[in-house]
């Protein structure tokens, strides 16, 4: 089977190898780099599960599926997976976890945590849009429905994952706009 | 006993079904013309207007078709209302020719009346749409009498061809006359007229090709009959698969129409012809070619379109390989997918597709132009090349048009 | 008949089954490459009333939880690295005979080294658990028996290979062959119920003139795979001619009753759809036979591991593997949501076939696709009903209900599901005469498994749908029609049995009447139909208690210090994302003083100090036997219990409560004695208070030091316990310590001082000392036909705007009620309720899959298809519950996984129905046939 050469950075790491060249993002990730935190859901493109976050070349940041997408179309790229979200110590051990990670856990967003990559790294890409483009205050609630709403989630009914988010964003200096 | 008797009864009753009445009649036409898709706003309660159409004019509010008085078609005759369908003419002045009179001009009066008949007995619904948003001098209806004498000719008849099959003169009506086809797939000169001599051909309109659907593009694509009645019921097919208003055709008007009446329509479109099989596949000789455009098209096409562009399961996405736009003259759809994506779509309980992302961010001009390439030659038999520029050009028009704004 | 048996546990655990010895590793949590995330991180409690967070919460936020399906070999400890795959070929039609396969559709480059089908299996002896049926793959020849029915696996050494040839294969036309046309099969429905009862002179309380508590079940004979009820009337003759008669009796009444105009009656029928579970995670496998070891490695996802060791021994034990597999190891991972979907599945044992032929390690892991075509299902419901109201005092006189349970291909569950939907119709109400059916039946369509609600999601929504429609005939409010017929803690149920529990449905009824969003819907539906002209508006109410438990519930728990005070639980139950892992460390803080530092879920091993066996079922045995086996003290009905139908926080809790109480009582308290001195202390006046003990004015003691004391002085410093239920709970004497005293339990070990250094962390077996029971009494064995008596309500109070034009339903209030007894943790309650409400909001307006070959068993669903509910179709914004108090100290912990989906089905459908005047029977109200009903004319 063909093979074609892979390099990345992942979570900080450059990660580069040769695999198959039809393999997806999310195989390579759980096949190749042992990196199962990225969870398979439906497979074509619709739960939002495995989603990923790319650095964009201008430094913004976009949710990508990685179960529709090849590992390709990450070759040369920055990406962010669900591993990559809390500060780690070089024995891999968590030193501390990000805002969103936090909130998740306080507002006990997830139970049985198959879609928390999804929303995390989908949060974080939402984060990252309101610090360039911050939201009136009146419209955040829709803001973040319309950017979270592909996200499934079948155990907890997402009302606690939105208010953990909300919750971020408010408490998060610059991302909403008062409205007068 | 008298179950079974009342269900003999039924029967026979539906054995003469023929016998429908002006309503259920009018009822099939209005599908049949697809009325409800102009007529409807998103989200809106049906045939009560206030759709915008998006015109080189500017925006033009579809009306309210139900019979009420005050603010619908309540106190329409039927000479009215077939003044307003095949002339144009309202009571209150000129239509726009948004409104496809230069094609149902064509329809018989019978089928008219049917309408009239089914329309009149809506439930009334007091809705005043929006007010037309157009530029001068376009506002003004009366110039629409110039435009009518200039491009409408109402004495024009349907040609009729004595050599055709008389499926194919039934096709000629439904897609001339109520099925109105032209009115997207043709041509407009600068005064939004139908070019006829160009009838058919294709004709980008909200930044989607409605493609060229005349008998030696649609038998160039190798269509079958069986797959044109499959995308016709189903708005997908080994073919390809619908979105955009062809979509919105489908779900309102082609699905709900009789198969006699689809393979009339299907008969006419293939001009009583049929498709040779065509395998335009030549994936190596593409891959050499366009070695970008093939890794690409594995790193962000394959995970569907399966690999080799052969499909994974059409009810997921189409595959590539003999895929009707890839194989299509005009390359406009497929760059203007790859730029734009496409939006889910759902035609009831158990058809729906997901959408698919748009990679106008991430794929530049070069890169899209050897993308399509690529698949244009791999499995469409394509005879000219994708420029860089043209990408450029369709990036542009969809940009300036707000099409390209959808996050991912 | 086998059919008989309302059994979700029939087989049993055993340590050696069948000659293979049974291994279990149920953590493998602890083993997520290098990351101790098993390990609580030591801020989970918190410094608040609850705890902080969930005890996995940051090992699932961080991406370190890692689930069965994640494990790949490399994973596994003593596992070669190598990891091969395989694939399950299904058919995806059934109506042609099966004619091999066309070898050639196979890639070049990605050819399996190991074809398995039929012929494989007869040859090697192999042959599903009987409760699964036979046919594992279809032979050549034969018809499929449903949609979706597998025909061959493939293995391939890499996973290149595999992923290439799956993507040609899976979807394939050619590869399966189909030869000529067969007749479609018919086969005998899998079981039939029928639930007569008539309440006698005494009235709701007094003695019954004929109920299945008392007079027993009885059963139709099969004519062309029909059901016949037997015809034979007789008030004095046998169970089906007395219950014959009186089904008679209450069909005249009613002909008479209505005839005359007194009663009204709501007739009609309500049917449901299939359902997917959907859980997250797709089912999975990994499998290793260890050929040299003579052991059979599996890691799965599933919610019943249990079951599975014991039915892969005896599968392994029949086969011609017999003599090459002496162990059978089951790694039983955490489960990435199951909604009854990865309980009793038949998936693992397609992954125990593929191990079994691999030459490595093989994974067997579905896509979204294969779980569609082959996952369990929710069974749907064709019910005819009657419910006879009585006109003027607005009682409910009599319900009758037919019921057709569509099973699909394998039996499973199908008959308890039936049987649990039948005896649950009642709802919260009294109802003096009833006579319910319910046949489970056979068909080509994929099979249907114990998912959420198991039967009463079905039917308990046509009862409130019937309320509602009854409410509004006759003129009466909806909450006040309840408020009339609302059962009374005492009375009996549709089978003539007693619930246990205090039911608190007038309160949660009085309570929705007086809410805003009921009491001004008048109001409300005015000013936003003014506001908003393109949408009707509604409010709707339902309610729905929810029985939890089978019947036959037996939870295990330990519960141990060390010499620093940090306590260690094991329990029997799994974590499938609810919380049980983290509702049960924090349980102990009320008696212990803290929680678990340590929770072990799923555990297995630590039982064996038990040392108890059981015999026969505990749904069927007899009286007699099970007196005579009491006598043996390491008897016990039930071995051990699958994690499902909203087991943990109730059945769990108890035996979790038990073992810290034994431990304190004969652990710390005496610690405490000898600390503090003092011979005499009186238990009532002990307190725990900012982790210390307190008495009186004596200095108080924190934890640790009774903890040392307890150690050094030999005290008891473990405690397990297995406890059994059946609706009722077993309770034995012990003597201990020269003090007699009776605990609700009939199995109890303890481990006394230091560990014995036994190795490993955790709780074993091997540090434990059985104590034999001196007497036990189990609850009597007639308890069995009473079928449930535990009951957890939920209300669903919900305002919707329906948009005229496109049928859509958008939902603008949402107000739930639930009554748990008494909460463990409020937000993982609340997390439920709205995990619930997104389940049923789906089952309600969405979810669908159509019955056979255009259904999921073709193998081309997927979530662009099926929807579920998605953030903007839950009112996420807009969503609020009450929880109600606890009525008393002592009120259980219930169950309510499964009830918080139920009443937002029949509540939606009212609110549809008041704001469009248009009233349906069947789920789901689709976008698709409003949009219809709304606009008939176009």
């Amino acid at each position: 089977m063909a093979t074609i050469p892979v390099s990345m950075t992942v979570n900080g790491e450059p990660v580069a190898m040769d695999v198959p060249e039809y393999t997806s993002m999310l195989d390579f990730l759980q096949e190749y780099l042992n990196l199962t935190g990225t969870k398979l859901g439906c497979g074509i493109g619709v739960c939002h599960a495995c989603v990923v976050v790319l650095e964009r070349e201008d430094g913004s940041l976009e949710s990508v599926r990685t179960c529709i997408n090849g590992v390709g179309r990450f070759n040369g790229k920055k990406i962010l997976t669900v591993e990559g979200q809390a500060k780690r110590s070089a024995d891999g051990g968590i030193e501390a976890l990000s805002p969103i990670q936090r909130a998740f856990l306080r507002h006990f967003s997830f139970q049985c945590g198959w879609c928390t990559p999804g929303f995390v790294n989908a949060t974080t890409v939402l984060l990252d849009r309101l610090k360039r483009e911050p939201v009136p205050a009146d419209k955040l609630e829709d803001t973040i429905t319309e950017a979270l709403h592909h996200h499934i989630c079948r155990c907890t009914g997402y009302v606690r994952y939105f208010r953990a988010i909300k919750e971020v964003i408010e408490s998060t200096p610059g991302l909403v706009k008062q409205v007068e | 006993m008298p179950i079974i008797h009342r269900f003999l009864a039924l029967l026979l009753i539906g054995a003469t079904a023929s016998a429908e009445t002006p309503v259920e009649k009018g009822r099939y036409l209005a599908a049949t013309g697809d009325c409800i898709a102009c007529h409807t706003a998103t989200g809106g309660r049906p045939f009560v207007g206030g759709r915008p159409l998006p015109t080189p004019f500017g925006t033009i509010y579809s009306t309210n078709i139900t019979p009420d008085r005050k603010t619908g078609i309540g106190n329409y005759t039927l000479e009215d209302f077939d003044a307003v369908m095949r002339r144009g003419k309202g009571p209150h002045g000129n239509l726009y020719p948004a409104m496809p009179y230069t094609s149902y001009y064509l329809i018989d009066g019978e089928d008219i009346a049917a309408l009239y008949s089914y329309f009149m007995q809506l439930p009334p619904v007091e809705y005043s749409p929006p007010k037309n948003r157009l530029i001068f001098p376009a506002n003004l209806r009366v110039g629409l009498s110039a435009w009518n004498w200039l491009y409408f000719d109402d004495g024009k008849k349907l040609p009729q061809p004595g050599d055709k099959s008389a499926q194919w003169q039934r096709g000629n009506y439904l897609v001339n006359a109520l099925g109105h086809c032209g009115e997207c797939h043709t041509p407009r000169n600068f005064a939004q007229a139908m070019e006829m001599e160009h009838r058919f051909a294709g004709n980008v309109l909200e930044g989607w090709d409605a493609v060229d659907i005349r008998p030696r593009a649609l038998q160039r694509q190798g269509w079958t009959r069986e797959q044109l009645m499959e995308l016709f019921t189903t708005a997908s097919s080994e073919r390809g698969t619908l979105f955009g208003e062809m979509f919105r055709v489908v779900e309102h008007s082609l699905r709900h129409l009789s198969e006699d009446d689809l393979n009339a329509i299907i008969t006419y479109l293939l001009d009583d012809g049929e498709s040779r099989p065509v395998d335009f596949r030549n994936l190596e000789q593409a891959a050499a070619r366009y070695p970008s455009g093939r890794r690409d098209f594995i790193a962000y096409c394959a995970g569907c379109h399966g690999r080799e562009g052969g499909g994974i399961l059409l009810d997921f996405a189409p595959p590539m390989d003999g895929n009707a736009a890839i194989r299509a003259q005009n390359p406009h759809n497929n760059i203007a997918v790859i730029l734009r994506g496409l939006p889910e779509q759902r035609l009831s309980r158990t058809r729906a597709r997901a959408g698919m992302p748009g990679f106008h961010r991430e794929l530049g001009d070069a890169r899209v132009a050897e993308l399509v390439n690529f698949m244009r030659s791999a499995w469409g038999g394509a005879e000219a090349e994708v420029s860089a520029e043209a990408v450029a050009k369709i990036r542009r028009e969809l940009s300036d048009h707000g099409y390209l704004g959808a996050r991912e | 008949m086998e059919t008989f048996r309302p059994d979700r546990r029939h087989f049993i655990k055993l340590c050696t089954v069948a000659g293979i010895s049974i291994f279990a590793a149920p953590t493998l949590w602890q083993l997520s490459r290098g990351q101790p995330v098993g390990k609580q991180q030591p801020d989970w409690r918190g410094p608040g009333g609850g705890p902080a967070f969930r005890t996995d919460g940051i090992a699932k936020v961080t991406g370190n939880k890692i689930f069965g399906r994640d494990f790949r070999a490399v994973d596994m400890p003593g596992w070669p690295d190598r990891q091969h795959y395989a694939f399950v070929v299904r058919c995806n039609r059934v109506e042609r005979r099966f004619s091999g396969f066309d070898w050639a559709q196979i890639p070049t480059g990605a050819e399996p080294y190991a074809r398995v089908t039929a012929q494989t299996l007869q040859q090697q002896g192999i042959k599903l658990p009987e409760f699964y049926g036979d046919l594992m793959l279809l032979p050549e020849g034969e018809s499929p028996r449903y949609y979706g029915h597998a025909v061959a696996m493939l293995l391939f050494d890499n996973f290149e290979k595999y992923a290439t040839a799956k993507q040609a294969l899976q979807f394939s036309k050619e590869f399966i062959r189909y030869g000529e046309q067969t007749p479609p099969l018919e086969r005998d429905p899998y079981a039939s119920w029928r639930i007569i009862r008539v309440e006698g002179p005494g009235g709701p309380t007094g003695e019954d003139l004929y109920s299945p508590l008392d007079d027993g079940l009885f059963f139709p004979q099969y004519r062309d795979h029909k059901a016949v009820w037997p015809r034979h009337a007789d008030q004095a003759g046998s169970v089906s001619e007395r219950g014959i008669y009186y089904a008679g009796q209450i069909r005249e009444q009613i002909e008479q009753e209505s005839t005359a105009g007194n009663w009204h009656l709501v007739e009609g029928e309500y049917r449901t759809q299939i359902v997917e579970p959907m859980m997250m995670e797709p089912e999975a496998t990994n499998g290793w036979l260890d050929a040299d070891g003579k052991t059979l490695h599996m890691v799965l996802t599933s919610q019943s591991p249990q079951d599975f060791q014991e039915m892969a021994a005896q599968l392994v034990a029949r086969s011609s593997f017999a003599g090459k597999i002496k162990n059978l190891v089951v790694h039983s991972g955490f489960v990435g949501g199951g909604f009854g979907g990865k309980d009793h599945s038949i998936f693992p044992y397609y992954g125990l076939v593929a191990a079994l032929f691999g030459e490595a390690p093989v994974r067997l892991a579905n896509n979204r696709f294969e779980q569609f075509q082959a996952g369990l299902k929710r069974h749907p419901f064709h019910m005819r009903n009657t419910l006879a109201v009585d006109k003027n005092t607005g009682k409910f006189q009599t319900l009758l209900s037919e019921m057709q349970v569509d099973g699909g291909g394998r039996q499973n569950f199908s008959p308890s599901v039936a049987m649990v939907g039948a005896s649950a119709i009642q709802s919260i109400y009294y109802f003096p005469r009833n006579d319910i059916s319910a046949v489970a039946n056979y068909s080509v369509n994929v099979d249907s498994g114990s998912m959420r609600g198991y039967g009463t999601m079905q039917t308990m929504n046509a009862m409130e749908m019937m309320v509602n429609r009854a409410a509004q005939e006759l003129g009466v409010d909806p909450i006040e029609l309840r408020l009339r017929n609302a059962t009374e803690t005492g009375w009996r149920n549709t089978q003539g049995a007693v619930p246990q529990v205090k039911v608190r449905y007038r309160e949660i009824l009085e309570r929705a009447r007086a809410h805003p969003i009921w009491a001004e819907r008048a109001k409300r539906k005015q000013a936003y139909e003014e506001k908003e002209p393109g949408y009707f508006f509604g409010t709707g109410f339902a309610i729905a208690t929810k029985d939890y438990g089978t019947g036959g519930a037996a939870p295990s728990a330990a519960v141990q210090f060390d010499e620093n005070g940090e306590l260690s639980l094991a329990i029997g139950f799994m974590e499938m994302g609810t919380g049980t892992q983290t509702s049960q460390a924090f349980l102990l803080e009320k008696t212990l003083g803290a929680p678990a530092s340590e929770c072990h879920v799923a555990e297995i091993e630590a039982w064996n100090a038990l040392q108890q066996f059981q015999t026969e079922s505990p749904y069927t045995m007899s009286q007699a036997h099970q007196d005579k086996m009491s006598a043996d003290p390491l008897w016990t009905p039930v071995v051990a219990m699958a994690s499902s139908a909203s087991m943990s926080s109730y059945f769990q809790s108890h035996a979790t409560e038990q073992a810290a109480e034994i431990l304190f009582h004969h652990g710390l308290l005496p610690a405490a004695r000898r600390l503090w001195q003092a011979e005499e202390i009186d238990p009532a006046q002990l307190q725990w208070r900012n982790g210390g003990l307190h008495y009186q004015q004596l200095p108080s003691l924190s934890l640790q030091q009774l903890a040392r004391e307890a150690h050094r002085g030999g005290l008891v410093t473990g405690a397990m316990v297995h406890a059994f239920n059946r609706w009722k709970w077993a309770e034995a004497d012990f003597e201990l310590d020269g003090e007699n005293r009776t605990w609700v339990i009939d199995g109890l070990a303890l481990r006394r001082g230091p560990r014995s250094g036994s190795g490993g962390t955790g709780i074993s077996s091997a540090d434990y000392q059985v104590i034999k029971r001196r007497a036990v009494r189990y609850p009597k064995t007639s308890l069995n036909n009473a079928m449930v008596t535990y009951y957890a309500p939920t209300a669903a109070l919900v305002e919707v705007a329906v948009n005229k034009g496109t049928g859509e339903v958008k939902i603008i209030g949402l107000q739930n009620y639930m009554e748990c007894g008494r909460l463990i943790v409020r937000q993982l309650v609340e997390g439920q309720i709205e995990g619930g409400v997104a389940m049923g909001v789906g089952h309600a307006l969405y979810e669908v899959l159509p019955p056979l070959a255009e259904g999921a068993g073709n193998g081309t669903w997927n979530l662009n298809r099926y929807q579920v509910a998605l953030a903007r179709d839950v009112a996420v914004w807009n969503q609020r519950h009450e929880i109600l108090e606890p009525g008393s100290e002592t009120d259980p912990h219930k169950g309510i996984a499964e009830v918080v989906a139920i009443p937002i089905v029949a509540a939606l459908s009212e609110a549809i129905c008041q704001a469009t005047g248009i009233r349906f029977n069947d789920t789901p109200i689709t976008p698709e046939i409003l949009r219809r009903a709304l606009n008939p004319e176009v």
